[in-house]
């Protein structure tokens, strides 16, 4: 624009134009300044501030009670291939986020497609959020009864096969995490198919109506009518729960908190631990490093997929 | 504009929290909530002695509760006063310079003839006490006497066969023989410390300064023994929380624990005495000579509050005077060792007067004698091991811990 | 493939696959999804039928039997509410609550204001600077604010909660905010300032009541997040005096010997009245705020 304007105008009167326009822009730039510092003051002070502060932390050594010490290099992320519980908490962070990422989706679609044309849709829709409602705490208070040797569950079976039947659900390696995560997933599951249900409700009811006519099956639709339509918001549901997977903390330190291996649970927990009772700061600030590089890394990545399939479908 | 004034109000609000929370916390930090009716009279007595009002605070479980105080020495914000564990866990408090050197108060209170020279050593971190001794205690075998009478079984056992002998004994007549818990974070290691003491001393004092490892022969010789004795079900349930429970409702027979437990038994309606009694754990190996676990539990003191607030020192010297040891004994079954008070019951007064008939080799407890850093992390493995007592538990528990172990040891 | 339309038979399947189509489908799932739902409430029933029990009746009897009265209920509110000072608590949390997600979605609003509406140079910068925000997990703070925090003496303060609430609360409602201010048109502010109204002004009177319905719903959405939080407050403000409730109901766990579960999920059932009691009345706005998240 401006260039073939100048053409037909004096290099002065450009000059002061464009000084004009500028000192118009700076003015709402210092106005906009003010809008914008609390926000900007808070979150750098209280959130960036401290990442940095991690970061740093990481590579100093490793010290009870003091802090920052002495430059340590590479110490502190060389222990975490020396101490077995890392890579323990890390394997059981892997079973969370697939857990996380696969399992609520599922059980939230199936939901959502069951309830798409059902009577009192409201109703159950209410019903299933609930849970999302309470806090992890409270959740994790009640399962923990739920799972107790004495508990709902084994008194459950118990009941209907008239056995007796006791399972330390909280209390073995084997039965913990997916217990936890199927706690998880009770509480997940209701927003999972809410989120769900508002994108089906997106997708335009002609294409379906017309495959069906054509004889189209179930599954045909789903698959190559519903599914496409739909991934934008199963990749948004995804990015949480997988957000969600990796950083989970509260339900297992009010869970398993009598589980003597609750350390390792998640590399959550288990930067917990180091952190704040062993006093290992600076190697559980490495530990927050390397979870946090894989959150960013992992939800970067479904970040790029999820803009390019909205991209491809308009 | 008025968000403007916001954020001048926000600045003002912060300057001013800033300042006045720099006002020291004349608190006594306790995580010992069994003992909350005698820790609140050493509080009360403390506030009389001093004019000052100090309050007592308690957190729980024990390894939040050394969360917590980690983060406050971290943070130099360390309260008045704060219970500790002796050995290892004192000189790391030491280490960081926040702990008062308690000398003048030491010396007059050995004068009074309250403590002696060797009590000071129990609370010194080279050679200068650091600590107002708040629990002495020895470690004992708890058994119920019905449940021992009902088995038949006349006598506590003096040695290692008897009692696995009584242990069957007991299992016949319907008992569990042993409570063994893995609450409160801390538990787990009790028994594995226990069964290495038993059949080789010296081994269990190296594992604490990094000489023995985790995975020789020492500690899978305790392993077996500890499998074993899980396999003919001589152990309770390791999933109940609440420690005391099965000793108390007379489902297990024996209770391996300090001697300070005997006022919770007391609190669940069982006679001192009377409904339970105690006996030295016997060593495995016969040819290893009798040994006992001394535990003493200091009340360290803030050198910056102490500095700030000199009455506070009356406060210190009032809680190693007699009346705070009866205050512990009458209110908590809790003895602290003071030669002019009075220890609080049969059982403490029997304990003692075992050790000194049996003149056992006196040791610290694994727990204060074991790096802090890596002590959570290794009664994790042991717990790991008594909810599922399987030799291949058993093989990853110990090199588990043996990785921690070394690690730590190369690094420091 | 030639078809007969004159056969009777594809004329009959052509009309049954009409009524296929018309008839209302899945009326049979009905069955499945109750089953499903009472599976899926059975943790709610065991709530309700446990705050009615005393301690020695819930470890006499079966865990999903009835409670033999309704009266224990009060008596477990008042061991819960003492034990745990949970209106302590409960008080605490409701003001970080409502102060701190008031302020963050407030700060928010105005720097998506200043990013939208005015001319900010750099501006993508700025939104970029604050949505890194949200990137990181909670683990990478909690250290350094520790340490910060006893420095400053905001460890164990009132103060020192709400500021970090506020700065958590911050980047979300501005990613949506951003989204919802440059949606609304232009000449609304520009006739403003035509007026000779302060920006100010503008961003008062013209752009706040425009987007009441995003406000309240991310209002919502950070209150529940903060009253909900265990992490935070466990961390930097664990006294009694400044607790959150979360880290009240959870110091009740571990007090075994002294107390039986049914004070325990008398105490959930309590932490819980407030968000649930707000999910009930403005539901819709939870649902408005779902969407939100979901652009």
């Amino acid at each position: 624009m401006i260039t073939t304007a100048s053409a037909s105008l004096s290099p002065e009167v450009l000059k002061d134009a464009r000084r004009r326009e500028r000192r118009v822009a700076w003015r709402q730039t210092r106005v906009a300044w003010l809008f914008i510092a609390p926000a900007v003051f808070m979150v750098s002070a209280f959130l960036l501030m401290p990442v940095v502060f991690n970061i740093i932390l990481s590579f100093t050594k490793w010290q009870k009670f003091t802090g920052l010490d002495k430059f340590a290099g590479f110490a502190n992320y060389a222990r975490l291939f020396n101490v077995p519980y890392f890579s323990e908490a890390l394997s059981n962070t892997a079973i969370w986020v697939v857990g996380a990422m696969v399992l609520p989706l599922a059980f939230g679609l199936g939901l959502a497609l069951l309830l798409r044309n059902m009577p009192l849709q409201e109703t159950f829709k209410s019903l299933f959020f609930l849970p999302k409602v309470l806090a992890p705490t409270a959740v994790g208070a009640i399962w923990y009864y739920v799972y107790a040797p004495h508990g709902v569950l084994n008194s459950a079976v118990a009941g209907l096969t008239g056995q007796p039947f006791d399972v330390g659900w909280l209390y073995s390696a084997q039965t913990v995490t997916p217990s936890v995560i199927f706690t998880f997933v009770w509480q997940t599951v209701g927003i999972t198919m809410v989120l769900l249900l508002l994108g089906l409700a997106a997708i335009p009811r002609d294409p379906i109506e017309a495959a069906r006519v054509d004889g189209a099956s179930g599954w045909q639709i789903f698959r190559h009518i519903i599914w496409p339509l739909l991934l934008p918001t199963v990749l948004v549901v995804t990015i949480l729960n997988v957000a969600a997977g990796f950083t989970t903390f509260d339900l297992l330190w009010v869970m398993a908190g009598d589980y003597p291996g609750k350390r390792t649970l998640s590399l959550a927990v288990y930067m917990y631990y180091e952190s704040f009772s062993n006093g290992a700061w600076a190697y559980g600030s490495a530990v927050a490093v390397v979870l946090g590089a894989m959150v960013i890394a992992v939800t970067a990545a479904l970040a790029v997929l999820q803009s390019r399939v909205e991209k491809n479908i308009r | 504009m008025s968000y403007l004034k916001t954020i001048a109000a926000l600045g003002l609000l912060t300057t001013v929290s800033v300042g006045s929370a720099f006002a020291q916390d004349l608190s006594i930090y306790s995580d010992k909530t069994p003992w909350n009716a005698g820790m609140t009279g050493v509080a009360a007595d403390a506030s009389t002695a001093s004019g000052q009002t100090i309050k007592l605070q308690e957190i729980t479980p024990t390894d939040k509760y050394q969360a917590f105080m980690q983060t406050s020495i971290a943070g130099n914000n360390v309260p008045a006063f704060f219970t500790w564990w002796n050995g290892q866990q004192l000189s790391d408090v030491v280490a960081t310079g926040i702990a008062a050197d308690l000398t003048p108060y030491w010396d007059k209170a050995i004068a009074d003839g309250d403590f002696t020279a060797a009590q000071r050593d129990l609370v010194s971190v080279d050679g200068k006490p650091y600590g107002v001794l708040l629990n002495v205690a020895n470690w004992v075998v708890f058994y119920n006497t019905a449940a021992f009478e009902k088995a038949g079984i006349a006598a506590p056992p003096t040695t290692w066969a008897e009692l696995m002998a009584d242990a069957d004994k007991l299992k016949a007549a319907g008992y569990t023989p042993f409570n063994a818990p893995t609450s409160g974070g801390w538990m787990p290691f009790i028994w594995f410390s226990q069964l290495v003491l038993g059949n080789d001393p010296d081994a269990f004092v190296g594992l604490t300064d990094g000489s023995v490892p985790y995975d020789g022969p020492a500690v899978k010789k305790a392993f077996e023994i500890w499998g074993d004795m899980y396999s003919k079900g001589y152990f309770t349930d390791p999933r109940e929380q609440d420690d005391s429970k099965f000793f108390a409702n007379g489902t297990a027979a024996m209770f391996l624990i300090g001697d300070w437990h005997s006022g919770q038994f007391a609190d669940l309606g069982m006679k001192p005495g009377v409904d339970f009694k105690t006996f030295l754990m016997p060593s495995v190996d016969p040819a290893v000579p009798q040994s006992v676990i001394v535990e003493a539990s200091p009340i360290v003191v803030s050198k910056a509050a102490l500095d700030a607030n000199p009455d506070l020192g009356k406060a210190v010297q009032a809680m190693m005077g007699a009346d705070v040891s009866n205050i512990l004994g009458s209110q908590s079954q809790v003895y602290n060792g003071n030669l002019k008070g009075t220890p609080p019951n049969d059982i403490i007064k029997a304990d003692n007067d075992l050790v000194a008939a049996a003149k056992p080799r006196a040791l610290v407890r694994w727990w204060e004698a074991v790096p802090s850093q890596i002590q959570g992390d290794l009664v994790a493995a042991m717990g790991a091991f008594m909810l599922d007592p399987t030799p291949e538990t058993a093989a990853k528990s110990m090199s588990t811990m043996q990785a921690i172990n070394a690690d730590y040891w190369a690094n420091k | 493939m030639a078809v007969d339309i004159t056969d009777q038979n594809f004329i009959n399947g052509l009309i049954e696959q009409e009524r296929r189509a018309q008839r209302p489908r899945g009326r049979w799932l009905v069955v499945p999804i109750l089953v499903l739902t009472i599976a899926y409430l059975t943790p709610f029933y065991y709530l309700f039928v446990t705050i009615f029990k005393t301690s020695a009746e819930y470890a006499q009897k079966g865990v999903l039997e009835l409670p033999a009265s309704l009266a224990p209920f009060a008596d477990n509110v008042v061991q819960a509410w003492t034990i745990a000072h949970l209106g302590q608590a409960g008080l605490n949390s409701l003001s970080y609550a409502v102060i701190g997600g008031a302020i963050a979605v407030a700060f928010a609003a105005a720097a998506a204001f200043g990013m939208t509406r005015l001319n900010l140079i750099g501006a993508n910068g700025w939104f970029m600077l604050i949505f890194t925000g949200t990137l990181f997990p909670f683990q990478m703070y909690l250290v350094p604010l520790l340490f910060g925090y006893q420095r400053l003496g905001l460890i164990n303060s009132w103060l020192g909660m709400l500021l970090v609430y506020v700065a958590i609360c911050i980047p979300f409602p501005l990613l949506v905010l951003r989204n919802s201010f440059s949606g609304i048109t232009r000449e609304v502010d520009e006739a403003a300032r035509i007026e000779g109204a302060s920006e100010w002004r503008v961003f008062i009177s013209m752009i706040v009541p425009n987007a009441k319905g995003p406000l309240i719903a991310l209002f919502l959405l950070q209150f529940t997040f903060i009253w909900n939080d265990l992490l935070f407050s466990s961390i930097l403000a664990n006294g009694i005096e400044v607790r959150s409730i979360m880290v009240a109901l959870q110091s009740l766990q571990g007090t075994y010997s002294t107390i039986g579960p049914n004070v325990v999920i008398t105490a959930t059932l309590i932490s819980s009245i407030p968000t649930v009691l707000l999910f009930v009345v403005l539901r819709k706005y939870f649902m408005a705020g779902l969407q939100l998240g979901n652009k």
